[in-house]
Protein backbone atom coordinates (compact mmCIF):
# COMPACT_ATOMS: atom_id res chain seq x y z
CA UNK A 1 0.00 0.00 0.00
CA UNK A 2 3.00 2.42 1.04
CA UNK A 3 5.05 1.17 -1.82
CA UNK A 4 1.90 1.86 -4.44
CA UNK A 5 0.89 5.74 -2.92
CA UNK A 6 4.74 6.29 -3.94
CA UNK A 7 4.81 5.03 -6.83
CA UNK A 8 1.95 7.21 -7.77
CA UNK A 9 3.74 10.35 -6.30
CA UNK A 10 7.02 9.48 -8.46
CA UNK A 11 4.55 9.56 -11.16
CA UNK A 12 2.54 12.46 -10.27
CA UNK A 13 5.70 14.47 -9.70
CA UNK A 14 6.88 13.29 -13.55
CA UNK A 15 3.89 14.29 -14.65
CA UNK A 16 3.83 17.83 -12.97
CA UNK A 17 7.35 18.08 -14.18
CA UNK A 18 6.78 17.32 -18.27
CA UNK A 19 3.46 19.59 -18.01
CA UNK A 20 5.50 22.24 -16.76
CA UNK A 21 8.10 21.59 -19.27
CA UNK A 22 6.15 21.56 -21.58
CA UNK A 23 4.52 25.27 -21.01
CA UNK A 24 7.84 26.62 -21.04
CA UNK A 25 8.88 25.17 -24.12
CA UNK A 26 5.31 26.30 -25.53
CA UNK A 27 5.90 29.29 -24.19
CA UNK A 28 9.49 29.50 -25.72
CA UNK A 29 8.25 28.60 -29.55
CA UNK A 30 5.69 31.00 -29.28
CA UNK A 31 8.16 34.12 -28.70
CA UNK A 32 10.82 33.98 -30.10
CA UNK A 33 11.20 32.69 -33.91
CA UNK A 34 15.01 31.32 -33.76
CA UNK A 35 13.83 29.18 -30.44
CA UNK A 36 10.52 28.21 -32.97
CA UNK A 37 12.21 27.15 -35.75
CA UNK A 38 15.07 25.18 -33.70
CA UNK A 39 12.94 23.15 -31.75
CA UNK A 40 10.46 22.33 -34.40
CA UNK A 41 14.00 21.10 -36.45
CA UNK A 42 15.10 19.03 -33.10
CA UNK A 43 11.16 17.49 -33.34
CA UNK A 44 11.45 16.96 -36.68
CA UNK A 45 14.68 15.07 -37.00
CA UNK A 46 13.70 13.16 -33.80
CA UNK A 47 10.49 12.38 -35.83
CA UNK A 48 11.85 11.25 -38.78
CA UNK A 49 14.20 8.85 -37.02
CA UNK A 50 11.40 7.20 -35.39
CA UNK A 51 9.19 7.61 -39.09
CA UNK A 52 12.97 6.29 -41.12
CA UNK A 53 12.44 2.92 -38.04
CA UNK A 54 8.79 2.46 -38.66
CA UNK A 55 9.52 2.05 -42.52
CA UNK A 56 12.25 -0.19 -42.27
CA UNK A 57 9.72 -2.07 -40.30
CA UNK A 58 6.96 -2.31 -42.34
CA UNK A 59 9.48 -2.49 -45.49
CA UNK A 60 10.31 -6.47 -43.94
CA UNK A 61 6.88 -6.88 -43.60
CA UNK A 62 5.71 -6.13 -46.77
CA UNK A 63 8.83 -7.85 -48.82
CA UNK A 64 5.61 -10.67 -50.38
CA UNK A 65 3.52 -7.94 -51.33
CA UNK A 66 7.14 -6.16 -52.78
CA UNK A 67 7.87 -8.94 -54.64
CA UNK A 68 4.58 -9.64 -56.53
CA UNK A 69 3.85 -5.98 -57.41
CA UNK A 70 7.82 -5.86 -59.04
CA UNK A 71 6.82 -9.34 -60.63
CA UNK A 72 3.66 -7.78 -61.73
CA UNK A 73 5.49 -4.73 -63.05
CA UNK A 74 8.40 -6.74 -64.75
CA UNK A 75 5.85 -8.56 -66.76
CA UNK A 76 3.93 -5.24 -68.10
CA UNK A 77 7.56 -4.16 -69.10
CA UNK A 78 8.59 -7.06 -71.20
CA UNK A 79 5.03 -7.20 -72.58
CA UNK A 80 5.66 -3.49 -73.54
CA UNK A 81 9.15 -4.63 -74.99
CA UNK A 82 7.86 -7.01 -76.97
CA UNK A 83 5.20 -4.42 -78.94
CA UNK A 84 8.35 -2.49 -79.57
CA UNK A 85 10.14 -5.38 -80.65
CA UNK A 86 7.59 -5.80 -83.28
CA UNK A 87 7.16 -2.28 -84.32
CA UNK A 88 10.81 -2.22 -84.64
CA UNK A 89 10.82 -5.40 -87.33
CA UNK A 90 8.63 -2.89 -89.18
CA UNK A 91 10.28 0.00 -89.90
CA UNK A 92 13.57 0.59 -91.17
CA UNK A 93 16.65 1.44 -89.24
CA UNK A 94 16.74 4.91 -90.09
CA UNK A 95 13.54 5.73 -88.85
CA UNK A 96 14.07 3.53 -85.75
CA UNK A 97 16.71 5.38 -84.63
CA UNK A 98 15.12 9.09 -85.84
CA UNK A 99 11.91 7.72 -83.38
CA UNK A 100 14.27 6.72 -80.55
CA UNK A 101 17.28 9.37 -80.61
CA UNK A 102 16.47 12.47 -78.43
CA UNK A 103 15.02 13.25 -75.00
CA UNK A 104 11.34 11.52 -74.13
CA UNK A 105 8.90 13.73 -73.13
CA UNK A 106 9.21 12.30 -69.05
CA UNK A 107 12.09 11.45 -66.95
CA UNK A 108 11.65 9.85 -63.75
CA UNK A 109 13.51 9.96 -60.02
CA UNK A 110 13.22 7.12 -57.71
CA UNK A 111 11.92 7.94 -54.08
CA UNK A 112 11.27 6.09 -50.96
CA UNK A 113 8.15 7.06 -49.23
CA UNK A 114 9.48 8.09 -45.68
CA UNK A 115 6.13 8.90 -44.36
CA UNK A 116 2.72 8.11 -45.63
CA UNK A 117 -0.75 9.19 -43.70
CA UNK A 118 -3.63 7.36 -44.91
CA UNK A 119 -6.39 8.26 -42.34
CA UNK A 120 -6.92 11.91 -42.92
CA UNK A 121 -9.49 13.52 -45.27
CA UNK A 122 -5.88 15.95 -46.39
CA UNK A 123 -3.43 13.27 -46.24
CA UNK A 124 0.17 13.45 -47.20
CA UNK A 125 3.58 11.87 -48.04
CA UNK A 126 7.03 12.77 -47.17
CA UNK A 127 9.77 11.28 -49.54
CA UNK A 128 13.45 10.85 -49.26
CA UNK A 129 14.59 13.04 -52.26
CA UNK A 130 14.38 16.62 -52.62
CA UNK A 131 16.15 19.40 -54.64
CA UNK A 132 19.42 18.07 -54.28
CA UNK A 133 18.17 15.32 -56.28
CA UNK A 134 15.94 17.79 -59.05
CA UNK A 135 12.66 17.74 -57.04
CA UNK A 136 11.23 20.85 -57.67
CA UNK A 137 7.48 22.04 -56.32
CA UNK A 138 4.76 21.06 -58.59
CA UNK A 139 5.71 17.74 -59.76
CA UNK A 140 3.48 14.69 -59.90
CA UNK A 141 4.53 11.46 -58.34
CA UNK A 142 2.87 8.10 -59.40
CA UNK A 143 3.65 4.42 -59.26
CA UNK A 144 3.51 1.60 -62.06
CA UNK A 145 -0.23 1.05 -60.49
CA UNK A 146 -1.25 4.59 -60.28
CA UNK A 147 -1.17 7.80 -59.23
CA UNK A 148 0.40 9.23 -55.67
CA UNK A 149 0.34 12.92 -55.91
CA UNK A 150 2.12 16.41 -56.53
CA UNK A 151 4.95 17.32 -54.40
CA UNK A 152 3.66 20.69 -52.38
CA UNK A 153 7.30 21.82 -50.71
CA UNK A 154 10.53 20.48 -51.14
CA UNK A 155 13.79 20.91 -49.37
CA UNK A 156 17.15 19.96 -49.82
CA UNK A 157 16.28 16.42 -49.08
CA UNK A 158 13.02 15.32 -48.51
CA UNK A 159 9.91 16.44 -50.60
CA UNK A 160 6.58 16.87 -48.86
CA UNK A 161 3.97 15.70 -51.34
CA UNK A 162 0.01 16.34 -51.16
CA UNK A 163 -1.23 12.70 -51.65
CA UNK A 164 -3.92 11.87 -54.15
CA UNK A 165 -5.92 11.14 -51.01
CA UNK A 166 -6.70 14.19 -50.27
CA UNK A 167 -10.72 15.61 -50.96
CA UNK A 168 -9.92 18.64 -52.27
CA UNK A 169 -6.94 17.09 -55.28
CA UNK A 170 -8.19 16.44 -58.55
CA UNK A 171 -6.22 15.05 -61.47
CA UNK A 172 -7.35 14.60 -65.61
CA UNK A 173 -8.47 10.96 -65.73
CA UNK A 174 -9.80 9.34 -68.99
CA UNK A 175 -11.87 6.30 -69.76
CA UNK A 176 -9.47 3.70 -72.24
CA UNK A 177 -11.40 2.60 -74.38
CA UNK A 178 -12.66 5.88 -75.92
CA UNK A 179 -10.15 8.73 -74.31
CA UNK A 180 -13.13 10.57 -72.60
CA UNK A 181 -11.37 12.45 -70.25
CA UNK A 182 -12.76 14.18 -66.65
CA UNK A 183 -11.87 15.43 -63.62
CA UNK A 184 -10.76 12.62 -60.97
CA UNK A 185 -10.83 13.03 -57.09
CA UNK A 186 -10.82 11.14 -54.12
CA UNK A 187 -14.47 9.92 -52.29
CA UNK A 188 -12.68 10.64 -48.91
CA UNK A 189 -13.45 6.95 -48.32
CA UNK A 190 -10.22 3.90 -48.70
CA UNK A 191 -9.23 3.30 -52.71
CA UNK A 192 -12.19 4.59 -54.34
CA UNK A 193 -12.45 7.98 -56.37
CA UNK A 194 -15.32 9.11 -58.72
CA UNK A 195 -14.51 10.82 -62.74
CA UNK A 196 -16.84 13.56 -62.62
CA UNK A 197 -18.14 15.79 -65.60
CA UNK A 198 -18.21 12.70 -68.45
CA UNK A 199 -20.70 13.35 -71.12
CA UNK A 200 -24.02 11.74 -70.88
CA UNK A 201 -24.06 10.06 -74.38
CA UNK A 202 -20.68 8.26 -73.37
CA UNK A 203 -20.52 4.40 -73.35
CA UNK A 204 -18.93 3.15 -69.94
CA UNK A 205 -19.10 -0.12 -68.87
CA UNK A 206 -18.29 -1.36 -65.30
CA UNK A 207 -14.85 -3.05 -65.70
CA UNK A 208 -13.80 -0.31 -67.80
CA UNK A 209 -10.00 1.02 -67.03
CA UNK A 210 -9.04 4.14 -66.05
CA UNK A 211 -5.71 6.24 -66.45
CA UNK A 212 -4.47 9.39 -67.15
CA UNK A 213 -5.57 11.55 -69.64
CA UNK A 214 -2.29 13.46 -69.96
CA UNK A 215 -3.66 17.10 -70.26
CA UNK A 216 -1.88 18.11 -67.17
CA UNK A 217 2.08 19.08 -67.52
CA UNK A 218 2.02 17.11 -63.95
CA UNK A 219 1.39 13.32 -65.12
CA UNK A 220 2.29 10.96 -68.00
CA UNK A 221 -0.66 9.94 -69.94
CA UNK A 222 -1.72 6.30 -69.63
CA UNK A 223 -0.77 5.64 -66.48
CA UNK A 224 -3.48 2.96 -65.32
CA UNK A 225 -5.60 4.34 -62.41
CA UNK A 226 -8.24 1.69 -61.57
CA UNK A 227 -11.14 0.07 -63.07
CA UNK A 228 -15.20 1.51 -63.26
CA UNK A 229 -17.19 0.30 -60.41
CA UNK A 230 -20.59 2.09 -61.04
CA UNK A 231 -22.16 5.08 -63.27
CA UNK A 232 -24.16 7.37 -62.07
CA UNK A 233 -26.08 10.13 -64.08
CA UNK A 234 -26.24 13.34 -62.48
CA UNK A 235 -28.79 16.04 -63.35
CA UNK A 236 -29.43 14.31 -66.50
CA UNK A 237 -26.78 16.12 -68.02
CA UNK A 238 -23.60 14.21 -67.24
CA UNK A 239 -22.00 11.08 -65.73
CA UNK A 240 -19.96 10.56 -62.89
CA UNK A 241 -18.26 7.06 -62.45
CA UNK A 242 -17.03 5.26 -59.53
CA UNK A 243 -13.49 3.72 -59.55
CA UNK A 244 -11.74 1.46 -57.41
CA UNK A 245 -8.30 2.27 -57.76
CA UNK A 246 -5.17 0.20 -58.33
CA UNK A 247 -2.72 1.55 -56.31
CA UNK A 248 -2.59 0.64 -52.43
CA UNK A 249 -1.83 3.60 -50.74
CA UNK A 250 -1.09 1.47 -47.51
CA UNK A 251 1.13 -0.59 -49.20
CA UNK A 252 3.17 2.40 -50.81
CA UNK A 253 6.78 2.35 -50.68
CA UNK A 254 8.75 2.94 -53.82
CA UNK A 255 7.55 6.22 -56.28
CA UNK A 256 8.67 7.93 -59.14
CA UNK A 257 9.15 11.81 -59.27
CA UNK A 258 7.75 12.95 -62.77
CA UNK A 259 10.15 15.46 -64.35
CA UNK A 260 7.91 16.84 -67.31
CA UNK A 261 11.00 17.82 -69.69
CA UNK A 262 8.59 20.45 -71.34
CA UNK A 263 7.04 21.53 -67.98
CA UNK A 264 8.75 24.71 -68.14
CA UNK A 265 8.11 25.55 -71.77
CA UNK A 266 4.22 24.68 -71.43
CA UNK A 267 4.04 26.68 -68.33
CA UNK A 268 5.53 29.58 -69.76
CA UNK A 269 3.30 29.87 -73.00
CA UNK A 270 0.44 29.37 -70.50
CA UNK A 271 1.48 32.45 -68.27
CA UNK A 272 2.33 34.33 -71.63
CA UNK A 273 -1.39 33.67 -72.61
CA UNK A 274 -2.59 35.00 -68.96
CA UNK B 1 7.66 32.75 15.26
CA UNK B 2 8.07 30.17 12.57
CA UNK B 3 5.29 32.21 10.46
CA UNK B 4 7.63 35.29 10.88
CA UNK B 5 10.49 33.16 10.17
CA UNK B 6 8.56 32.42 6.79
CA UNK B 7 7.09 35.56 6.36
CA UNK B 8 10.44 37.25 6.35
CA UNK B 9 12.05 34.27 4.27
CA UNK B 10 9.16 35.08 1.34
CA UNK B 11 9.92 38.72 1.66
CA UNK B 12 13.77 37.98 0.81
CA UNK B 13 12.99 36.16 -2.40
CA UNK B 14 10.61 38.68 -3.40
CA UNK B 15 13.26 40.79 -3.13
CA UNK B 16 15.86 38.66 -4.78
CA UNK B 17 13.06 38.43 -7.81
CA UNK B 18 13.25 42.63 -8.07
CA UNK B 19 17.14 42.44 -7.70
CA UNK B 20 16.79 39.46 -11.19
CA UNK B 21 14.25 41.79 -13.02
CA UNK B 22 16.70 44.47 -12.83
CA UNK B 23 19.47 42.75 -13.38
CA UNK B 24 17.64 41.43 -17.05
CA UNK B 25 16.50 44.48 -17.80
CA UNK B 26 19.04 46.88 -16.63
CA UNK B 27 22.48 45.35 -16.22
CA UNK B 28 24.26 43.97 -19.80
CA UNK B 29 26.84 41.44 -18.96
CA UNK B 30 27.95 40.18 -22.83
CA UNK B 31 27.27 37.65 -24.68
CA UNK B 32 28.80 35.68 -22.29
CA UNK B 33 28.13 35.96 -18.79
CA UNK B 34 24.49 35.21 -17.95
CA UNK B 35 23.66 36.91 -14.34
CA UNK B 36 20.90 34.72 -12.45
CA UNK B 37 19.54 34.57 -8.84
CA UNK B 38 16.34 32.37 -9.77
CA UNK B 39 19.17 29.14 -8.62
CA UNK B 40 19.89 31.05 -5.13
CA UNK B 41 16.00 31.37 -4.99
CA UNK B 42 15.28 27.48 -5.66
CA UNK B 43 18.18 27.26 -2.92
CA UNK B 44 16.48 29.42 -0.18
CA UNK B 45 13.23 27.54 -0.41
CA UNK B 46 12.92 25.16 2.92
CA UNK B 47 13.89 22.06 2.42
CA UNK B 48 10.73 20.15 3.72
CA UNK B 49 8.69 21.83 0.34
CA UNK B 50 7.26 18.86 -1.31
CA UNK B 51 8.34 18.38 -5.21
CA UNK B 52 5.33 19.57 -6.54
CA UNK B 53 5.11 22.76 -4.54
CA UNK B 54 8.68 23.54 -5.12
CA UNK B 55 8.25 23.20 -8.84
CA UNK B 56 5.15 24.76 -8.91
CA UNK B 57 6.91 28.31 -6.98
CA UNK B 58 10.14 27.62 -9.21
CA UNK B 59 7.98 27.60 -12.54
CA UNK B 60 5.90 31.42 -10.93
CA UNK B 61 8.80 32.99 -9.69
CA UNK B 62 10.44 31.86 -13.80
CA UNK B 63 7.47 32.98 -15.34
CA UNK B 64 7.01 36.27 -13.86
CA UNK B 65 10.73 37.29 -14.24
CA UNK B 66 10.19 36.09 -17.82
CA UNK B 67 6.73 38.25 -17.83
CA UNK B 68 8.16 41.55 -16.10
CA UNK B 69 11.81 41.36 -17.77
CA UNK B 70 12.44 41.63 -21.14
CA UNK B 71 13.22 38.33 -21.97
CA UNK B 72 12.42 35.16 -24.06
CA UNK B 73 9.28 34.52 -22.31
CA UNK B 74 9.08 31.09 -20.94
CA UNK B 75 13.27 30.51 -20.56
CA UNK B 76 13.65 31.35 -17.09
CA UNK B 77 10.60 29.36 -16.15
CA UNK B 78 11.95 25.71 -18.17
CA UNK B 79 15.30 25.91 -16.19
CA UNK B 80 13.86 26.62 -12.57
CA UNK B 81 11.51 23.73 -13.21
CA UNK B 82 14.58 21.61 -14.41
CA UNK B 83 16.57 22.90 -11.69
CA UNK B 84 13.62 22.45 -9.23
CA UNK B 85 13.70 18.86 -9.76
CA UNK B 86 17.39 18.24 -8.83
CA UNK B 87 16.90 20.04 -5.92
CA UNK B 88 16.56 16.61 -4.03
CA UNK B 89 18.42 14.10 -5.50
CA UNK B 90 21.54 17.12 -5.27
CA UNK B 91 21.13 17.68 -1.99
CA UNK B 92 20.87 13.94 -1.11
CA UNK B 93 24.08 12.99 -2.94
CA UNK B 94 26.43 16.20 -1.70
CA UNK B 95 25.06 16.79 2.10
CA UNK B 96 23.40 13.37 3.10
CA UNK B 97 20.08 11.98 2.90
CA UNK B 98 19.42 12.30 6.82
CA UNK B 99 20.99 15.42 7.18
CA UNK B 100 19.07 16.96 4.04
CA UNK B 101 15.48 16.14 5.40
CA UNK B 102 15.91 16.95 9.28
CA UNK B 103 17.31 20.20 8.21
CA UNK B 104 14.34 23.00 7.91
CA UNK B 105 16.65 24.78 5.16
CA UNK B 106 20.47 23.96 3.74
CA UNK B 107 22.41 26.85 5.09
CA UNK B 108 26.21 27.11 4.60
CA UNK B 109 26.68 27.08 8.12
CA UNK B 110 24.66 23.39 8.61
CA UNK B 111 26.59 21.85 5.72
CA UNK B 112 29.49 23.20 5.95
CA UNK B 113 31.46 25.36 3.56
CA UNK B 114 32.60 22.48 0.77
CA UNK B 115 29.12 20.69 0.61
CA UNK B 116 27.35 23.70 0.17
CA UNK B 117 29.75 24.73 -2.53
CA UNK B 118 29.42 21.34 -4.08
CA UNK B 119 25.49 21.36 -3.85
CA UNK B 120 25.08 24.80 -5.12
CA UNK B 121 27.60 24.45 -7.48
CA UNK B 122 25.54 21.40 -9.45
CA UNK B 123 22.27 23.14 -9.12
CA UNK B 124 23.62 26.44 -10.66
CA UNK B 125 24.90 24.45 -13.46
CA UNK B 126 21.96 22.69 -14.03
CA UNK B 127 19.98 25.79 -14.21
CA UNK B 128 22.76 27.57 -16.71
CA UNK B 129 23.04 24.39 -18.65
CA UNK B 130 18.90 23.97 -19.14
CA UNK B 131 19.09 27.79 -19.97
CA UNK B 132 21.38 28.90 -22.45
CA UNK B 133 20.74 25.38 -24.45
CA UNK B 134 17.47 27.14 -25.03
CA UNK B 135 18.42 30.54 -25.56
CA UNK B 136 21.45 29.33 -27.87
CA UNK B 137 21.73 25.48 -28.98
CA UNK B 138 21.38 25.09 -33.24
CA UNK B 139 22.72 28.35 -33.60
CA UNK B 140 25.86 29.41 -31.60
CA UNK B 141 28.96 26.85 -31.60
CA UNK B 142 29.28 24.33 -29.05
CA UNK B 143 32.35 26.59 -28.30
CA UNK B 144 30.52 29.42 -27.52
CA UNK B 145 27.34 27.39 -25.61
CA UNK B 146 30.52 26.20 -23.47
CA UNK B 147 32.46 29.35 -22.89
CA UNK B 148 29.17 31.05 -21.46
CA UNK B 149 28.16 28.18 -19.04
CA UNK B 150 31.76 28.09 -17.95
CA UNK B 151 32.36 31.92 -17.47
CA UNK B 152 28.33 32.24 -16.37
CA UNK B 153 29.31 29.62 -13.59
CA UNK B 154 32.01 31.53 -12.10
CA UNK B 155 30.11 34.50 -12.13
CA UNK B 156 26.82 33.42 -10.58
CA UNK B 157 28.94 31.01 -8.15
CA UNK B 158 30.60 33.68 -6.55
CA UNK B 159 27.28 35.64 -5.88
CA UNK B 160 25.32 32.80 -4.51
CA UNK B 161 28.12 32.40 -2.26
CA UNK B 162 28.57 35.87 -0.94
CA UNK B 163 24.71 36.29 -0.35
CA UNK B 164 24.47 32.70 1.04
CA UNK B 165 27.08 33.67 3.68
CA UNK B 166 25.32 37.41 4.14
CA UNK B 167 21.87 36.62 3.99
CA UNK B 168 20.96 33.24 3.90
CA UNK B 169 23.14 32.10 7.01
CA UNK B 170 20.80 33.28 8.88
CA UNK B 171 18.02 31.65 10.15
CA UNK B 172 14.62 33.02 9.16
Amino acid sequence: MRRNSRLIKIFLSIALFLLLEGISVILITNNSIIQKYRIMGVTRSVQSFFWRQGESVRYFLNYKNENQLLEAENRLLKERISILMKYLDDVSTEEAIAGTSGKGDYTFIPATIVKNSVNKQHNYIILNVGSNNGVEEGMGVITSWGIVGIVEAVSPRISYVSSFLNTSQSVSAKIVSNNVFGPMVWTGVGNKAVVREIPIHTEVYLGDTISTSGYSAIFPPDIPIGIVTSVDEVNGVALELGVEMFQNFRALRLVDVVINNYGKEIKMIEDERE
Amino acid sequence: MRGNNNISLWGLIAVMMIIQIIICDYIYTGPYIHLTLLPLIILSIPSETSYPKLALIAFAVGLIIDLVSDGILGLNSAAAVMTATFVKPISYTTINRDRSDKLERLTLNDVGFFRYFRYSSYLTLVFLITYILFDCAGFRPVSFILVRVALSYVANIIIILFVSVTLLNKRY
